[in-house]
């Protein structure tokens, strides 16, 4: 003994004593410090000494108190952690005594039924006893003769793996099960200390694991395949200690010589029968029958792939990797399983597995690629896998294809170019296609598929700002990533793991596969059987997309081929014939007819939908047969996966994609002019996608650089209008997404879409009106009204506002001044005086040119002859006998009036041709019209009020104030329900509108005083609220024009305080308005007099 | 019931004023298949037939009216064109380049198209020359005139020269041309005279084509009938007369195969026959105005083949049509 082991013993003598004697908590702690005190040669010295009260208080019949027990299990295991046993009787006696603590007194195979505390540190200190044993030790505990031994500690250990809840205890239990099997991860430090197990050691170890090998496989098992809740770490755990020990138990090596059994019996030749009868012997049978076994237990835990954690994934990896490399020849018939549980990851999303998968599987190649290439293996289980991939995705849920499409996404993966064997295949290529197209069956029950219509489909009352912003210029809607969902909503599974992993699939496939075989079969499949054509699209541009891998992961992309090119140039033939691409998507608007579009009046801001239904439901022909709304899902759905399909064309070919632009632009433009919200949307998608491809900076820019194409496909359109009745809206929407720059370019097709209103305004004037509607509103948006010039145009008037009395002189010197002219009597001068300047100044300037050319006006803006030609078509449609054209006449009416505000030359004469059918219209049968009508005068008496003053006073007034006041009697009256009718309605435009109509149009004296009194009844509170608002508006404007016929008109009906001369001289003024301050009057008419003053 | 007649399959557009001439160049398998059109407003438009789209301008007339299009030299490698400015211009096209390289005076100004001919060595151009009835010959080489051939004093056929159209002949190469008093006459080039004379039509000719093969010859003119003649051992005779519904037929022309017929007219329409016995095929509708040029391209493969009309509507229409 050394010095220091003695003064360690000195330390350690009294404090052992105490714990003998004293057995608390306190005493065992203050051994612990002191042992930790101690250097690691004394303490392997003194090692017997100091365990000794440890072992004593164990042994104890009686349990001591947990909190005891736990203060002791760490001091013994930090003794063990700290030094080697080199007794056996220290080994076996702690083990056993171990074992008891651990294992429950009633039932010896369960856990004791104590604090989860005491239990870990149970399992800690027989980790660390074993660690710590000598292998000679080892040789000895794991004989035939202990055996029970071994079983006992391992179903104990077991149990306790599988029905804790404590994550620590069982990942601790699951350690010392790995350690008590000798298959431990060595940690690092102890490496050196500890070589290898001895081969005979190991051999032995092997042997008598074998019995265990059922219970343990089993149960880790469960372990593994537990629920996610028990945590990762536990699954990760239990994964690798059952691939250890079975790596260990079913090695090649140990298997290889039968020496092992023959030593073994010789070894133990004392040991009795039933003792013998319990152990195993690793014979062939034997062998051939656990693998059997096993090969379930591995194809159950291979379903672990679809774990949500990458390490228990990557946990799987090494588990597949260990078996595999461990035991190539004993589990040959696991070799499928495993290497399944390996290509399933090659896909992973965790590079740290993938990686890892790849890097096993190479070098699993590597090392068999002698006896059986792993290629064949792979192709086979590819073929098998192929073969029941159908029926797979048909019967299995959404985690079981998961699991099913990652492994034939990994295959597919791994095999990359090799894998054209498969498809050279006919039989399996028609199987993994039948699988795919099973699978990506899409919904089509969404009633919103076909029910979602283009914002702006209905034209009237959309105003120019609203329609122009339906769908941005450059950037795709807001909603345009919502929108894949919408149209990928499958039938079969809800995961969109599952689509990402079928598209991967399917580019996988356009990348290593042949493209044409590949393509030539599923444009077959596309062709054969409508119920297969939307997800053949789908997948055929899948196909596509991966044809360059610029989309997979990890593989060079490349260009495309020139047989690409050809293949998109007849794929694109395929979805834009007629057949494919005019498919009716409402049941209202068909292609073949669209002027029987029913208008979508919901849109339309003036004109709620349950007035107008009574009156339009005949418009709307019954149709023969009704096509089930799921029909029409399923060509909405395909319009847009055809849709999608070229934008993916152009994403394939990038800049070469231009060429195909010549065929392809004008049915996407058709498209974007779609009623259908999705086909628009997705078509406006598809153009986003060609400009990036092909180089354009927007949308505008595609458009006016391809505009002759487009041009030229109108106009051969309008040709055959009959059969190609969108026509029109190609150019709608050609003038709704470009800019000013167009216009020259589609003057063409304009002037063709005039020539063809010509020719059909019969029955197809409403897709036509609806062409024109945009291309004035687009003519207004790109040359916006002069402001300036509409402000300077209200003149200053009002100058003798000024209060006084110096104001009233003024007055009188000028209505004298003014009667006298009136006259004739006097001015003569003035006047002469006036002509002689301008005929002078005339002379002046008048040099020759002049003279010659006196008519000559400057040229008119093509934008200004445009709208001309528009109105033209107004004035003779505007009579139409279909209400429905009337009311969209006059609605483009006001665009065009709008547009030619800054152009007085033009409008004056067109307003002067217009008046004499528009007049009528103030008298249409529909109040709509009417209604409509009355919106138009009064943007016509903003455009150019002076001009149509004349008229208005004259045929136009009387009308509208005959119907006001005999109207008001009936409003009086009515009820609630009043609001809902249109007659209400029209009081309220007309009301509203004829406020600033009258300021417009500067009206005198006497007809101020004629609306007033048509808009007196209206003032009475008997009357809806809406419509004493509009009157108070009215008389605010009349206010503004003479304010003294308003007050004496109000003052005749309710006068609040009767107005006191001014000077005794005056006479009394009487008016014969009620002072009462009941009358119906009486509120409306204070708020007006207040202003007035 | 016959089909209805189809429509372009594209339509030109973009040319600004009346389109006045046409010419294909499709023949070499490599280069961009081209065809040329010319304008009242002198302006040559290369239109790349696969995109559609003109690939530039060949102003070299000053603003002066395209006349006519052709081919010439070597493997019909070099364009020229013939402007109302009293020249032939040969364009130099390779290598992106866009330069007139030679520009030939030709005498008079009328509207009759130029003809490229051989006679012994030299290649020649025909050309209507600056008095009546004359036709001016230079040399392109030189670029000088170098003969006229002048019908005797007094005789028929008598005012302008309308067309002219060259007849490889065994061993005189005759050359046709086509009067303003209606008449067709075969002038020997080597003689200097007139072997036959065809009273034709009463109206000027404004356009004639001619089959070497056949020795057949088409001519259209102001009235309303279209006359094929024959022209054997230098002997003309008038072979077929078909009457159009409207006169006027500003442009004819026989397909590369002998098969087909077309003809442009003031009313607008192209009309369609066979060349064999002249039955009418079809007629096109498309244009606003006088159909003032068509050409038949000459695609190697038969099925590309086109038809190109240019009109007075600043359109130029492609048909696909009988290629098959």
């Amino acid at each position: 003994m050394s010095e220091s082991t003695k003064e360690a013993f000195r330390r350690l003598r009294p404090i052992c004593v105490r714990l003998t004697k004293e057995q608390t908590v306190e005493n065992v702690l203050e051994l612990r410090r002191s042992l930790e005190e101690t250097s690691e040669e004394d303490l392997q010295q003194l090692q017997e000494y100091a365990l000794f009260p440890l072992r004593i208080m164990l042994k104890q019949k009686q349990r001591a108190h947990e909190r005891l027990t736990q203060a002791v299990l760490e001091c013994m295991t930090h003794v063990f952690q700290h030094t080697h046993v080199h007794h056996w009787d220290m080994l076996e006696d702690t083990f056993t005594q171990l074992c008891v603590l651990l294992s429950s007194p009633a039932n010896n195979g369960q856990v004791a039924d104590i604090s989860e505390e005491v239990k870990l540190a149970v399992v800690t200190t027989l980790k660390s006893l074993l660690l710590a044993a000598d292998s000679s030790l080892l040789v000895s505990l794991y004989s035939v003769r202990r055996l029970p031994v071994i079983g006992h500690a391992v179903s104990v250990l077991l149990s306790a793996a599988e029905q804790e809840s404590a994550r620590k205890l069982r990942l601790e239990t699951l350690e010392c099960l790995m350690v008590l099997a000798g298959c431990h991860s060595d940690p690092p430090d102890l490496e050196a200390e500890r070589p290898d197990l001895d081969p005979s050691l190991q051999r032995q170890i092997a042997d008598s694991f074998a019995s265990f090998l059922p219970g343990i496989t089993m149960t880790l098992s469960r372990v593994i395949m537990g629920d996610a809740k028990q945590g990762h770490a536990v699954t990760v755990a239990a994964t690798e200690a059952w691939s250890r020990i079975v790596a260990m138990v079913m090695s090649d090596s140990s298997l290889g010589d039968n020496e092992s059994q023959q030593s073994l019996k010789s070894h133990d030749t004392d040991v009795s029968e039933r003792l013998r009868s319990l152990q195993v012997r690793r014979t062939e049978d034997w062998c051939s029958s656990t693998v059997e076994k096993l090969k379930v237990l591995v194809e159950r835990i291979a379903g672990v792939v679809t774990h949500p954690s990458w390490r228990v994934r990557l946990a799987l990896v090494e588990f597949a990797e260990r078996l595999l490399m461990n035991c190539t020849k004993s589990l040959e018939r696991c070799t499928s399983p495993l290497l399944q549980v390996l290509v399933s990851q090659v896909g992973d999303d965790y590079p740290q597995v993938a990686d890892r998968c790849r890097q096993v599987l190479g070098r699993y190649s590597e090392a068999h690629l002698g006896s059986r290439p792993l290629v064949e293996i792979l192709e086979e289980n590819l073929h098998s896998l192929a073969t029941s991939l159908p029926r797979l995705m048909r019967t299995a849920d959404d985690g079981k294809k998961l699991s099913t499409l990652t492994l034939t996404h990994g295959y597919l993966r791994l095999l990359g170019p090799r894998m054209t064997s498969l498809l050279n295949s006919a039989p399996h290529l028609r199987r993994l296609s039948l699988a795919l197209v099973q699978v990506l069956e899409l919904d089509v029950t969404d009633v919103n598929i076909v029910g979602e219509r283009t914002p702006g489909a209905g034209f009237p009352g959309v105003t120019v700002s609203s329609t122009t912003s339906a769908v941005p210029l450059d950037c795709p809607p807001a909603g345009q990533y919502v929108l894949t969902n919408r149209t990928k909503r499958f039938q079969h599974f809800q995961d969109p793991r599952i689509y990402q992993l079928l598209s991967q699939i399917c580019q996988l496939l356009g990348y290593y596969g042949d493209l044409s075989l590949l393509v030539d079969h599923f444009l077959d499949l596309c062709q054969q059987s409508s119920l297969h054509r939307k997800q053949a699209v789908l997948i055929l541009s899948q196909i596509l997309l991966g044809s360059t891998g610029t989309e997979i992961p990890e593989v060079p992309a490349r260009p495309p081929s020139e047989e690409t090119t050809d293949i998109i140039c007849s794929l694109l033939e395929e979805y834009i014939s007629p057949k494919n691409w005019h498919l009716p998507t409402s049941s209202q608007s068909e292609y073949i007819d669209s002027s029987n579009t029913t208008p979508d009046w919901s849109s339309g801001a003036t004109l709620p939908l349950k007035d107008t239904s009574d009156w339009l439901m005949p418009r709307s022909s019954p149709r023969g047969q009704q096509i089930s709304y799921k029909t029409l899902n399923s060509n909405v759905l395909l319009i847009c996966l055809q849709l999608e399909g070229i934008g993916v064309f152009s994403k394939v070919l990038g800049e070469d994609f231009k060429v195909f632009l010549i065929q392809s632009l004008y049915p996407v433009l058709e498209k974007l002019g779609d009623d259908s919200a999705i086909i628009s949307e997705t078509a406006h998608a598809t153009l986003v996608s060609v400009c990036v491809s092909c180089g354009y900076g927007s949308v505008a820019r595609l458009i006016a650089e391809n505009a002759d194409y487009l041009v030229n496909d109108i106009s051969l359109s309008l040709r055959h209008f009959s059969l190609h009745p969108r026509a029109p809206h190609v150019l709608r929407v050609m003038l709704q997404h470009s800019d000013k720059d167009i216009l020259p370019l589609v003057q063409d097709a304009i002037e063709e879409i005039l020539l063809a209103l010509d020719q059909h305004y019969e029955s197809r004037s409403v897709s036509f009106l609806r062409v024109l509607k945009s291309l004035v509103g687009a003519i207004n948006r790109w040359f916006p009204v002069n402001k300036s010039e509409e402000q300077t145009q209200r003149p200053s008037k009002t100058s003798w506002d000024v209060e006084g009395p110096q104001s009233i002189r003024d007055f009188l010197v000028e209505y004298h001044r003014t009667k006298q002219l009136a006259h004739g009597l006097l001015g003569d001068d003035d006047i002469t005086d006036v002509e002689h300047d301008g005929k002078e100044r005339t002379e002046d300037s008048g040099n020759e040119e002049a003279m010659e050319e006196p008519d000559k006006k400057p040229e008119v803006p093509v934008h200004v002859k445009n709208v001309l030609e528009v109105l033209d078509r107004c004035r003779h449609l505007m009579s139409s006998g279909d209400p429905w054209v009337r009311l969209q006449v006059l609605d483009l009416t006001c665009e065009g009036l709008v547009a030619l505000q800054d152009s007085q030359d033009q409008l004056l004469p067109q307003v002067h041709q217009l008046w004499k059918p528009f007049v009528h219209r103030m008298e249409d049968s529909e109040p709509l019209v009417i209604l409509k009508a009355f919106e138009t005068l009064c943007i016509m008496g903003k455009v150019c009020g002076d001009f149509i003053r004349k008229r208005v006073l004259k045929e136009v007034w009387p009308k509208v104030t005959t119907f006001l006041t005999n109207q008001a009697k009936i409003s009086q009256k009515a009820g609630p329900a009043y609001t809902h009718t249109v007659a209400y309605r029209l009081q309220t435009a007309i009301l509203d509108g004829l406020g600033p109509l009258c300021l417009k149009l500067d009206i005198g004296e006497t007809q101020v005083d004629l609306i007033a009194s048509a808009c007196l009844p209206y003032i009475s509170t008997r009357q809806p609220a809406k419509l004493q608002q509009a009157a108070c508006s009215v008389f605010d404007a009349l206010v503004q024009l003479d304010s003294d016929v308003v007050w004496l008109t109000l003052c005749d009906v309710y006068c609040p305080a009767v107005p006191q001369p001014p000077h005794p001289c005056f006479t009394q003024v009487k008016v014969s308005g009620s002072t009462s301050e009941k009358s119906e009057f009486a509120a409306n008419i204070s708020l007006l007099m207040d202003k007035l003053r | 019931m016959s089909r209805p007649p189809p429509d372009p399959v594209f339509v030109l557009r973009g040319s600004d004023v009346a389109v006045s001439c046409l010419k294909f160049r499709c023949r070499e398998a490599d280069s961009t298949k081209l065809l040329f059109s010319g304008t009242a407003g002198g302006k040559i438009h290369p239109w790349d037939l696969q995109t559609k789209r003109s690939l530039g301008v060949l102003d070299g007339h000053g603003g002066q009216g395209v006349l006519s299009l052709g081919l010439c030299g070597e493997d019909n490698a070099v364009l020229y064109s013939q402007g109302r400015d009293g020249t032939v211009a040969l364009w130099d096209l390779q290598e992106g380049r866009n330069n007139v390289s030679h520009r030939i005076p030709v005498p008079a100004v009328g509207f009759c198209q130029v003809e490229m001919f051989s006679h012994g060595t030299g290649r020649l151009l025909a050309a209507a020359g600056a008095s009546q009835a004359e036709v001016a010959v230079m040399d392109l080489r030189s670029k000088k005139p170098v003969f006229s051939l002048q019908p005797a004093e007094g005789c028929s056929p008598q005012g302008m020269v309308m067309a002219l159209k060259a007849a490889s002949g065994s061993d005189c190469s005759p050359l046709l041309a086509a009067y303003e008093d209606g008449s067709v006459a075969v002038w020997d080039v080597k003689q200097r005279q007139i072997v036959s004379h065809l009273r034709a039509h009463t109206e000027p000719i404004l356009c004639m084509d001619y089959d070497q093969e056949q020795g057949k010859g088409i001519t259209g003119s102001a009235d309303n009938k279209l006359i094929v003649w024959t022209n054997k051992d230098g002997q003309l005779a008038t072979k077929q007369t078909v009457e159009l519904s409207n006169p006027g037929l500003s442009c004819v022309k026989i397909r590369g195969d002998r098969k087909l017929v077309v003809t442009g007219g003031w009313d607008h329409l192209i009309r369609l026959y066979g060349w064999k016995k002249m039955k009418p095929l079809a007629v096109l509708d498309y244009h606003t105005d006088t159909v003032q040029c068509v050409d038949f391209s000459d695609h190697e493969n038969s099925v590309d083949r086109l038809l190109a009309a240019g009109s007075k509507d600043q359109r130029i229409s492609l048909w696909s049509i009988y290629n098959q």
